[in-house]
This record gives C-alpha cells, sequence and structure tokens, in this order.
C-alpha cells in the first residue's frame, strides 16, 4: 500500500470564523404562487427583517387581449375584454366601448347612460368590498372583515345577476347602449340593498378602519408624497390617497356624471391607511350617485342600434375604474373589427410605485403595501 | 377602541345564516338567467348570425338528427354548441333576428365525457327541468344578514 505524497501536506488553510463586519443581505423570491401577491413574483432582497429593495416582476398571466381584439368583432371583443378585471368588468366594458361610440358617432340615450352609471357604480362597490375582503383584511390578517365583506358583497351580485343575467362577467354594455331595462323588482330591492349597506359601513368602520390594530399595521406604512405620486403617474385612489383631487368622473364626465353631484374624497396623508379610506369613502359616494341616478331617472329608450362596422379613425375613451383611470385607444379601417386597441389600467400604474414604497419597511409590512395599492395582476399583464 | 371592534363580531352570534345546502337546495335564478341555451327548431332559420357574433367560436351548423325538413329553414341546419368553449356572453341569443335562442336558469352542465359537452339542436332544443326551488329574500332589518332563502311556494306573489 503506498501513500499519496500529497496527503501529508496541508491542502487548505483552516477556514476562520469571524463576524461579517458588513450587513448580510438575502434574497427571497416571494411569489409566484399566490402567498397573497397574485400573480407575481417580488424578488425581495432583506436584511433581518427589513426590505432592503424590491423588483417586482411581472407577465405571468399576460394573455394578449390587445392583440386578440384585432381577431374579434367590435361586439364579440366585449367578453375577453372584460376578464382581465372580472370583479370590475362594468368598467372594463364601459372603457372600451366609448371610443367605438364616439366613431360610429352614436349617443346613448339619457336613460340607458343612467342604467350604465348604476350598473358602475354597483361594480365599484363590489369592486372595494373584494379588495375589502383580501387586499385589506387577509392581506392584514383580519379574517372577520373577509367573511363580513364577501357576504355583502354577494348580496350586490344577486342584484347584478338580476340585471345583467351574470354574476361576475356582465358584458351588459355593447355600442349603443346597455343590453336590458332595469328589472321590476329592481329599485325597491336595490334602495333597501343600499340602506341595509349603509348600516354594514358603520359596523365595518368600527371593526376595520377604526381598530386600533388595523391602525398600528397601515398607519404610517408606505408613504407616496404627493409630488412622487404626481411624478409617477399615479391614478385612482392611490393618487387620492396622496392628497390628490382627481377623478375622471368629475374632470372629462362620461355616462351621466355630469348631472349627479358627489364628492371625491381625498386624504392628505399618502400612506396606507389613506389609501384604506378613500376607497371607505368612495363606497359612501357610490351609495350617493346610485340613489340620485335611481331618482333623477328618465323615461325612453335605453339604446341605439349601433352599426357593426368601426369607421375609419381614432378614438380613446377614458373611465374612472375601480383601480384608477383606464383608457382604451381603439383605431378603425372601416371594417368590422378594430385594425389595434390599446389598453393602459390603473393596475399597471399602480405597480410603478411599489418599488418605491417597499423600501426599509419590515417584512410583515409588505402585505399591508401591497394591499393599498388594490394591484390586480391579470389587468395590469392584459 | 379594541373591545368595540370584538363587540361587533360577537353581534354576529345571534344573527340568522344565510347559508343554502347546495346541491340538496337549489336557488332559482332570476328571470333571464344567462345559463346554457335554448333552442327553438321551428323558428331558427339558419342564418348563421349567432356563429358570426360568438366570440368563442364555439357554435356550428348540423342538419338535424332525425332529418326532418323545417320549411322555414332552407338549408335544414341549426346551430349545435360546444359548452367547453361557450363563455356565456348570450350575444347569440340577443342578435337571434327570429328569436329562436333564448336564456334558461340551467348552469350545470359539467359532464365525465369532453364529447358529451357538444350540445346537438335537439338536446338544446329541450327545457331544463333541475330548476331551483328556493328564493332568496331580502330583508335588509337588523336582525338578519340581510338575506334569507325561503321555498318557492311559500312566496307572496307580488
Amino acid at each position: 500500500m503506498t501513500t499519496n505524497p500529497d496527503q501529508t501536506k496541508p491542502t487548505a488553510p483552516p477556514i476562520a470564523i469571524t463576524a461579517a463586519k458588513e450587513p448580510s443581505t438575502l434574497d427571497v423570491s416571494v411569489g409566484p404562487q399566490h402567498p397573497g401577491s397574485g400573480h407575481l413574483r417580488m424578488l425581495m432582497r432583506v436584511d433581518g427583517d427589513y426590505i432592503v429593495s424590491v423588483d417586482p416582476d411581472i407577465g405571468y398571466v399576460h394573455r394578449g387581449c390587445e392583440k386578440i381584439a384585432e381577431y374579434r368583432t367590435a361586439v364579440s371583443n366585449i367578453p375577453h375584454l372584460e376578464r382581465p378585471c372580472i370583479i370590475d368588468a362594468i368598467h372594463l366594458n364601459w372603457g372600451y366601448v366609448l371610443p367605438i361610440e364616439e366613431l360610429q358617432g352614436i349617443v346613448v340615450p339619457p336613460r340607458g347612460q343612467y342604467i350604465s352609471t348604476i350598473a358602475a357604480e354597483m361594480n365599484r362597490i363590489m369592486s372595494h368590498l373584494y379588495w375589502l375582503a383580501i387586499n385589506a383584511g387577509v392581506f392584514s390578517g383580519h379574517t372577520t372583515i373577509f367573511m363580513y365583506a364577501f357576504g355583502d358583497r354577494d348580496l350586490f351580485i344577486e342584484l347584478a345577476e338580476m340585471l345583467t343575467g351574470a354574476r361576475l362577467t356582465y358584458s351588459f354594455l355593447p355600442p349603443g347602449g346597455p343590453r336590458r331595462d332595469l328589472p321590476a323588482e329592481f329599485q325597491d330591492r336595490l334602495l333597501k340593498l343600499l340602506d341595509y349597506f349603509e348600516r354594514r359601513l358603520v359596523e365595518y368602520d368600527r371593526i376595520f378602519f377604526s381598530n386600533p390594530l388595523v391602525i398600528a399595521r397601515a398607519k404610517g406604512i408606505g408613504t407616496l408624497k404627493r409630488d412622487e405620486a404626481i411624478k409617477l403617474g399615479m391614478t385612482g385612489p392611490v393618487l387620492r390617497g396622496s392628497g390628490v383631487k382627481y377623478d375622471v368622473r368629475k374632470v372629462e364626465p362620461y355616462g351621466a356624471y355630469a348631472d349627479l353631484d358627489f364628492e371625491i374624497p381625498v386624504f392628505e396623508e399618502g400612506d396606507s391607511y389613506a389609501r384604506f379610506l378613500v376607497r371607505f369613502e368612495e363606497m359612501k359616494q357610490s351609495i350617493k350617485i346610485i340613489r340620485q341616478a335611481l331618482e333623477k331617472m328618465p323615461k325612453g329608450p335605453i339604446a341605439r342600434k349601433a352599426p357593426l362596422i368601426i369607421p375609419e379613425g381614432e378614438a380613446i375613451g377614458r373611465v374612472e375604474s375601480s383601480r384608477g383611470e383606464l383608457t382604451y385607444m381603439v383605431k378603425g379601417d372601416n371594417s368590422d373589427k378594430p385594425s389595434r386597441v390599446k389598453i393602459m389600467n390603473g393596475s399597471f400604474r399602480s405597480l410603478i410605485a411599489l418599488p418605491y414604497l417597499i423600501r426599509n419597511v419590515h417584512v410583515a409590512d409588505m402585505p399591508i403595501i401591497y394591499g393599498s395599492l388594490d394591484y390586480w395582476p391579470v389587468e395590469a399583464d392584459r | 377602541m379594541v373591545f368595540g371592534a370584538m363587540y361587533e363580531g360577537i353581534k354576529h352570534i345571534f344573527k340568522r345564516t344565510f347559508t343554502l345546502k347546495y346541491p340538496y337546495q337549489k336557488v332559482l335564478l332570476p328571470k333571464g338567467f344567462r345559463g346554457r341555451h335554448i333552442l327553438y327548431m321551428e323558428k331558427c332559420t339558419g342564418c348563421g348570425i349567432c356563429a358570426w357574433i360568438c366570440p368563442e367560436r364555439c357554435i356550428s351548423f348540423v342538419p338535424p338528427a332525425d332529418g326532418k325538413e323545417h320549411p322555414q329553414n332552407p338549408e335544414n341546419r341549426f346551430p349545435q354548441y360546444w359548452y367547453a368553449r361557450c363563455c356565456f356572453c348570450h350575444f347569440c341569443t340577443d342578435y337571434c333576428p327570429t328569436g329562436a335562442l333564448d336564456y334558461s336558469p340551467d348552469y350545470e352542465l359539467a359532464e365525465y365525457d369532453r364529447e358529451l359537452l357538444v350540445w346537438s339542436p335537439e338536446r338544446l332544443s329541450k327545457v331544463p327541468t333541475n330548476i331551483g326551488t328556493y328564493r332568496s329574500v331580502f330583508h335588509g332589518n337588523k336582525g338578519s344578514m340581510g338575506v334569507t332563502y325561503e321555498p318557492v311556494e311559500k312566496q307572496p306573489k307580488t
């Protein structure tokens, strides 16, 4: 048996165990398998319990909606263009239909405008209740509000089912006006529901928004200052939570909003709690809008016959969706299909702020900040 | 106060629940619910507008299985639905010029075999029988959670 002469030599110096002088960071991947993030992956660099930086990685639910829209007719585009955000289907549908109506030169009759407005505001309440249940409730560990908000959301869904025939994917507004008039018992039941929901909002306030545990977790977390919000191009509740009074319903009224009296809730703080409160106050304003619209509801036809062809030209439609300003650009070329559809939505813009907000905060604050943006991955990926 | 929040939760112990025990109890859906389609073969002219408007392209045209001729349908073709693709937008029903298509409250369309999801014109003509017998009644008073479900027979006629 021969011995290897090399074995007698020391092969490596002994490992020196010394304390690290520089702060050690660790890269953590959050998502995309829905740990409260939706279909979004966040590349998070943490230093102990503090987040150093976050890099959102999007595109997991990209469907190519804009390209598919070039192969479908103007009307048959509606079902798949409202799929990106099914809990906000009326707004996604309305934003797409406005430029087509502009190109075709159709003016929806007043009754149709009012019905669309009622449907849209009901949809805003439903969408904000979904946000309250999942993005605010579950993300902050408050499962009671999750149960309450989802239970009350179903009452609105039942009414939407009565009006449109579907629970979520309504396809309610083709070019020319809404598909159906208000059903017989709809108005009484909606008014009763609004009275009930107003009382429930007081309970929500006590159990969630005035709850000291929620305030302790959300107040002063993820502050977005007014100038930064404007510079980053925020829209919707995120922008209004930073103290900017901007709402498409007031700036460029569509539907019946010009005739209705409502306020735009604005909070100056710019933190997560301010964004919570903006949505809470918006639900109250939606109740006010629906009541007025039912009161002022004019008589007459609900819709006009729209041509099946989109004339040559380019038009832009803007609506205030639940997640911010939604812009559709539709280009027509005298055929029954649009030659180009471009979508810009509130979720994508909210995501731009995410790396700026989740910085030098605790890991446990990440879901709160993320939830306060009300980001919907499918809508942003389109 | 955190006790105020807890009190709000405790109050709900004494409220009535509004759960329906599906599939033993089914809810009666409102008129105009967009479930599966009903085809009136005596009205269909086989014009093909339903297939043109369909966003999912799930409608194809086939002759009737019994070979019977319909005077209003010169080409003797009727829509056949492929429910694996249908998105239930019901634009086909709204755009049908003769009213040959209709809504139905039938939503239980699951099958064990993919081929059974193709519904022939004869199968579409049958009126659904598995309709719910419970109707949601909205109370909106303080004692309830908004809504309860009651059998349809007990409903006061309004």
